[in-house]
């Protein structure tokens, strides 16, 4: 239990600190960095709440590819940072923004203290998560069978989205004559 | 469960995916516009026949996979809300694409999918399909916003429009997890289940609502999330802006009404989260109207025009959620009146969108004074526009009117009286700068005397707005005996039980 | 732990990565910051999935990745080319000069 309690701060301290990372770091190189960390974190954390196949989908797709991706065009585009700066800037906007976090994190936190309760009993769709995860030592089984049986209509429709990115991805990358 | 037989109700969506698709293919081979315009003008009439055969089997509410597929009055009535854009949108584009873009296939591809997540997000039971139809949705916006390669102001815009999209999701997903936390599904039905033991106020269910409805505030540019709209659609081009303006818009407010609806959240005590949305419709309302007002560039007019008419739709959704734990029947009248204002909405602003795309076309220009004495120029067009404006400002003898009225008398009914005393002291002030572009059309001197001919695909566009507003005008009791049903439809799966 | 502890970390990545878009300019940091967004709503959901004893939260977060990938694609694919014209410009500036 104490060893559940230790991990869970030391790994909530390093999420929290990387992540603070990603905004803070002038580089973007640096910020792209912290971010990998904070997944990696994050993953453990999923782990923690023994949902494997999440913690190595996370593993694999968000710090392999995604931030391989991130990394790739913050690298190409190093030395051209100040040409993408968006216009409309509002110069108190950095103040009203720190103050706006600080009301949302403790209003956020009150309210998780306070409010938080679970109702619900088990999903509409599959069986008992723990029963699955005992049953089959490992929760990918269970997901699984939730993914292409109750879930496979979403599951469907994220196959049209992926050719609606790669089709945009193709009208952006395309060369202008 | 799942039976082959399922797909039937999923069949317009596939034959508008497939469409989509044969387009696609045949972009590669031929790069005349007039083929790919032609086969997708003539490709919807399959979606919109399945639209029409299951709209006259269909009596009640369907459901399949799982419930996350429901396929009720109110999905078939934005079926075929969306259905209408898609053609509008052909027709209104083959000229403008022709000249600024080189891409008409992709652009067509782009809206059809497009269309495609908004048909779903209107039949989806489900958060998380409701999140994936929403994501469908806007991925092909993003792209639209960005296809006037040589302008960086429209690369800007797509830029914008991605992070805002991609936040307002996020901020979306949020709501959605607290949701799910509460009620431990993503399935509305069983959501709607459960809030029925969440008679007092729990103030968890109102932060999720309230991120819900930021989330969706972004997609409808709901007042304080509006910030880049003017932004996004000034530097988008004029199709894809209407599209955008119509689109998006009337998809938001679908998956919103069903979420809080059709998922039973008025179940809880709601009242601060009412409170919340009408000081939004009110700013809506106010900065909308206000801010078009002043505007000299016709399309940034038309953004915050579009921004105020989703005020008016907040109006009838604040009116809505007051009254549906007292008198579910009565409360529907506020989401019929919803649903008649958007297709109203929707004619009127493709209509006015193709007469601006035609006129700043012909005359080279997008400042209002670019617009003046084009009656001795081109006088059909600016016939046809001209009442699609009166309509959009509620001018008694047009459809748009009806619309405003509706909304108004069920709002007042529903208790919302001072909302209603805002909403129309603004449609006043609407008034005037829909009237100001009126009157530089009509009164001004123009700047040259030769006339405009428009090309025969916008004016044949423009003229078919104008038609639909007028038949919607004269069937105007039609209508409603549509959206009626559809309406209570949603409240037909809790009451049912 | 209790589930209020993994709820807390989430709403305070989820509010870092707000802070980011709204303080920071650069549009690489601020697709950033809401992956940092949608991972914290990611967190919360493998946390609720794992209390409520149910799957259909991992069924969320599978999927948002997966959205995530695919908007990653866009933006990216977005920034680039806007990049590309820009640099284009400054060539095409250049060569005038010369020529």
């Amino acid at each position: 239990m104490t060893f559940e309690i230790v991990s869970f701060v030391v790994l909530a301290v390093a999420t929290v600190a990387t992540a603070i990372g990603v905004i803070a770091f002038k580089n973007a190189i640096h910020s792209a960095l912290s971010l990998i960390l904070t997944l990696l974190f994050l993953a453990l954390f999923y782990l923690q709440l023994q949902a494997m196949f999440i913690a190595v989908v996370q593993i694999l797709i968000y710090a392999g590819a995604i931030m391989v991706l991130f990394l790739f065009v913050v690298t190409m585009l190093a030395s051209d940072q100040d040409e993408l700066a968006l216009r409309n800037q509002i110069p108190w906007q950095r103040m009203v923004g720190g103050l706006l976090g600080l009301i949302l994190v403790a209003a956020l936190s009150y309210l998780l203290f306070t409010g938080a309760q679970v109702t619900g009993t088990t999903a509409s769709h599959a069986e008992s998560l723990k029963q699955a995860i005992t049953t089959y030592q490992g929760d990918t089984q269970a997901f699984g069978m939730a993914l292409f049986h109750g879930f496979l209509f979403p599951f469907e429709v994220t196959s049209l989205l992926i050719v609606v990115a790669i089709l945009g991805a193709l009208v952006f990358g395309r060369r202008t004559n | 469960m799942f039976q082959l037989s399922d797909l039937y109700l999923l069949a317009p969506e596939i034959s508008l995916v497939l469409l989509a698709l044969v387009v696609m293919v045949i972009d590669l081979f031929t790069k005349r516009r007039i083929v790919i315009a032609t086969v997708s003008l003539v490709g919807l009439i399959v979606p919109v026949g399945f639209v029409i055969a299951q709209a006259v089997t269909y009596t009640g509410p369907r459901t399949a996979l799982f419930r996350m597929l429901v396929v009720d009055q109110y999905s078939l009535f934005f079926r075929v809300i969306f259905l209408i854009i898609a053609a509008f949108m052909v027709l209104a584009s083959y000229n403008y694409l022709g000249k600024y873009i080189k891409a008409e296939g992709e652009f067509y591809v782009l809206m059809l999918f497009s269309v495609v997540g908004m048909m779903l997000m209107a039949s989806t039971g489900e958060l998380i399909s409701i999140y994936i139809a929403l994501e469908l949705t806007s991925f092909p916006l993003y792209a639209m916003a960005g296809l006037l390669r040589s302008s960086t102001k429209s690369s800007e815009a797509a830029l914008k429009y991605v992070l805002l999209g991609a936040m307002s999701s996020a901020i979306l997903l949020y709501g959605f997890a607290l949701l799910y936390g509460l009620t431990g599904t993503t399935d509305l039905q069983g959501i709607a289940q459960s809030f029925k033991s969440f008679g007092n106020g729990n103030l968890m269910v109102i932060v999720a609502d309230v991120l819900i409805i930021a989330g969706f505030g972004f997609k409808i540019s709901a007042v304080p999330f509006h910030m880049w709209a003017p932004d996004i659609y000034e530097g988008a081009p004029t199709p894809a802006t209407a599209f955008f303006s119509v689109g998006s818009k009337a998809a938001g407010f679908a998956a919103l009404i069903r979420i809080l609806v059709y998922g039973g959240l008025w179940q809880a005590d709601l009242t601060p989260l009412i409170v919340v949305l009408g000081v939004v419709a009110v700013l809506t309302l106010i900065l909308g109207n206000f801010a078009a007002a002043v505007q000299t560039n016709i399309k940034r007019m038309m953004a915050y025009s579009s921004i105020a008419q989703a005020g008016y739709i907040l109006v009838g959704v604040v009116a809505t959620l007051t009254m549906s734990q007292k008198n579910h029947t009565a409360a529907s009248s506020g989401i019929a009146a919803v649903l008649f204002f958007i297709l109203v909405y929707v004619v009127t602003n493709l209509g006015a969108f193709s007469g601006i795309i035609a006129l700043s076309n012909l005359t080279g220009g997008e400042k209002i004074e670019d617009f003046r004495g084009l009656w001795h120029r081109s006088p059909l067009l600016t016939v046809c526009t001209s009442l699609c404006l009166l309509s959009l400002a509620g001018i008694p003898p047009v459809a748009g009117f009806f619309s405003k009225v509706f909304i108004f008398t069920a709002a007042w009914q529903l208790g919302q009286p001072w909302l209603v005393i805002i909403a129309l002291l603004c449609s006043i002030v609407s008034i005037v700068y829909y009237g100001r572009i009126i009157k530089v059309m009509f009164f001004d001197a123009p700047r040259k005397e030769e006339r405009l001919v428009a090309p025969i695909s916008l004016s044949t566009t423009i003229t078919l707005a104008t038609a639909a507003l007028l038949v919607l005008t004269v069937i105007v009791t039609v209508v409603l005996d549509a959206a009626n049903p559809a309406a209570l439809s949603l409240f037909a799966s809790l009451l049912g039980k | 732990m209790p589930l209020t502890a993994y709820l807390i970390v989430s709403a305070v990545i989820f509010t870092i990565g707000v802070i980011g878009v709204l303080i920071r300019r650069n549009p690489l940091i601020i697709f950033m910051s809401i992956e940092l967004m949608l991972n914290a709503v990611n967190l919360s959901f493998v946390a609720l999935s794992h209390f409520l004893d149910s799957v259909d939260g991992q069924m969320f977060v599978f999927l948002v990745l997966t959205v995530a990938a695919a908007e990653v694609v866009v933006g990216l694919a977005l920034i680039v080319s806007i990049f590309r014209t820009r640099h284009n410009i400054d060539v095409d500036e250049m060569n005038v000069l010369r020529g």
